[in-house]
């Protein structure tokens, strides 16, 4: 996706391009080219993965190229017409229940699990959980194709996943700190990312959400965890256009991408709540989207701070983690004279490699050096300090970013557990506003 | 559950639960060159899935194919999904024409 759009962008200061495909990213190039009003950018598709193209197809692909930069504009080329986006008719479809979700099996609308049908009685019951009327937009930019999304759009989603009308202040402001530049190159990665709800403050009770036992699982206490979470996932699908295949390119998938929303044991924890850490009121309600969730760690059973140091330097690319304590855990470290932001500190300086261990990343030169070289990475300041690229191969560093250990404490006192995840990029909305 | 247990004929009349997509105004490509011959091709890898090596194939095989270019292999300085400008300043000042790859 984003190399055609490079190439679009050279395109449009006049200068002529070809852009060369791997195979199974057809589909999502020529996504990218209709929503950037260039569906004929020139082309050539290369067997995937392109560095392992033998020099034998050489003979084959150079042509192509040469063709693609020389041979004359057609007419459409110069003059191409406009894609007609149709307007979607408001009402799609009548049917039994079993019809309904053969019908949206086959649009695409559905991560997989049958849906409730979006009738108008539940979508008008959806909206009574907030004051905004109906057209109002929420987003211009859903992702993963920027899409327009209204407060109806989002009530319609609900209630396919499953949600009650008082969830809705919630589901607003999920997609609102959705909507957010960082995610929309994790929306579409071959990295299988999934993205974490945390809810904070006063909302997170009066809704029901579960901060204790089983809190990330499954159950009939899970609720609003369980719909919420899953509430994202199907906003992606279908407010932002989503398809496995088409622009959802993970490899393979996460358990975590069905459903991944919690709320923080605020009443247990020995600390300041997460939302707080970020510089929100106790007494403020907050969601805080994260992105991540490839890779996962625990149980760390009485929460050794320097176990969980020497456990997440596996992680690759190490943008963020998230530590999910068990408030038994947290109050463990409390008593070992951790406040949370010495806890996260010491994890943070124990999460070392060598230079050279640091420097063979698999995502090294992709990511992690055009950022030690000075460029920006979504706007975001430097994560990792510039002079790593002056130290010996044997120096020791600490891998991940500082301030992007978080802890947020969760789980129901049944043990001294403490899982990890990939996670960062925390983008936080206030609730308040969307009741 | 047995169909006796359910009333399975209820008919549901569902909304539209899609996303509106952006109209793109329509933008006309770029002029050709009508031959590489005495032209400067920046090959440029956005470096995923060994665009690196394949980019610097075809830089050097481009002029066996093009008598008279001049392919010059670049890497994108940036992650892929990073603006560029220094780059983008560069192909404009020195370059004819673009390869750009690989991947999506």
């Amino acid at each position: 996706m984003w190399g055609a759009h490079w190439t679009i962008q050279l395109e449009k200061q006049g200068m002529p391009g070809v852009f060369i495909v791997d195979e199974p990213f057809k589909a999502d190039v020529q996504i990218t080219c209709d929503k950037e009003g260039m569906s004929l950018l020139r082309r050539v598709v290369v067997p995937h993965p392109c560095g392992e193209v033998s020099d034998e197809k050489l003979p084959e692909i150079i042509p192509q190229l040469i063709h693609a930069l020389t041979a004359r504009l057609t007419d459409e080329e110069r003059s191409p017409r406009a894609r007609k986006v149709e307007k979607p008719a408001r009402v799609v479809f009548k049917g039994t229940l079993e019809e309904v979700n053969q019908f949206f099996y086959k649009r695409g609308w559905t991560d997989g699990l049958p849906i409730l049908p979006p009738t108008e009685e539940r979508v008008q019951e959806m909206l009574k959980g907030t004051s905004h009327s109906p057209e109002e937009i929420v987003t211009t930019n859903m992702l993963p194709e920027s899409c327009t999304v209204t407060v109806e759009k989002v009530a319609t989603v609900g209630v396919m996943a499953g949600c009650e009308p008082k969830y809705m202040p919630v589901l607003l402001s999920i997609v609102e700190a959705f909507a957010s530049d960082p995610f929309s190159s994790s929306v579409r990665s071959t990295t299988s990312f999934s993205f974490a709800v945390i809810v904070n403050g006063p909302i997170a009770r009066q809704i029901g959400m579960n901060s204790g036992m089983n809190a990330l699982g499954s159950g009939t206490g899970n609720k609003a965890n369980a719909t919420i979470g899953r509430f994202l996932r199907m906003a992606i699908i279908c407010l932002g256009g989503s398809r496995t295949g088409l622009n959802d390119m993970s490899s393979a998938g996460s358990p975590s991408k069905y459903s991944f929303a919690f709320a923080e044991n605020e009443e247990k924890s020995p600390w300041e709540p997460f939302h707080v850490s970020r510089g929100y009121r106790p007494d403020e309600s907050v969601v805080t989207v994260m992105s991540g969730g490839w890779s996962h760690s625990g149980p760390f059973g009485y929460v050794d701070l320097n176990q969980i140091a020497k456990t997440i330097t596996t992680y690759e690319l190490p943008t963020g983690v998230l530590i999910i304590m068990d408030p038994m855990s947290a109050r463990k470290v409390l008593a070992e004279g951790y406040s949370k932001q010495e806890a996260e500190e010491h994890i943070w300086s124990k999460a070392t490699k060598t230079v050279a261990e640091f420097k063979a990343d698999f995502f090294y030169a992709w990511f992690i050096e055009p950022v030690l070289r000075g460029k920006p990475w979504h706007g975001a300041k430097p994560l990792w300090p510039a002079h790593y690229l002056d130290l010996p191969p044997d120096e020791m560093v600490q891998i991940f970013p500082r301030d992007h250990v978080k802890i947020v404490v969760v789980g129901g006192e049944t043990n001294p557990f403490t899982q990890v995840w990939q996670m960062a990029r925390p983008s936080s909305v206030m609730v308040d506003k969307w009741k | 559950m047995g169909k006796e247990g359910l009333n399975v004929d209820v008919q549901f009349t569902v909304l539209n639960p899609s996303g509106l997509m952006r109209e793109a105004e329509p933008i006309p490509l770029a002029p050709r060159i009508s031959t590489l011959a005495d032209k400067v091709v920046y090959c440029i890898s956005q470096h995923v899935g060994g665009a690196d090596t394949f980019l610097k194939k075809v830089a050097d095989a481009l002029p066996h194919y093009a008598p008279g270019v001049k392919a010059i292999y670049k890497r994108k300085a940036t992650a892929y999904m990073t603006d560029d400008p220094d780059l983008w300043d560069e192909i404009k000042k020195e370059a004819d024409a673009v390869i750009y790859g690989c991947g999506a």
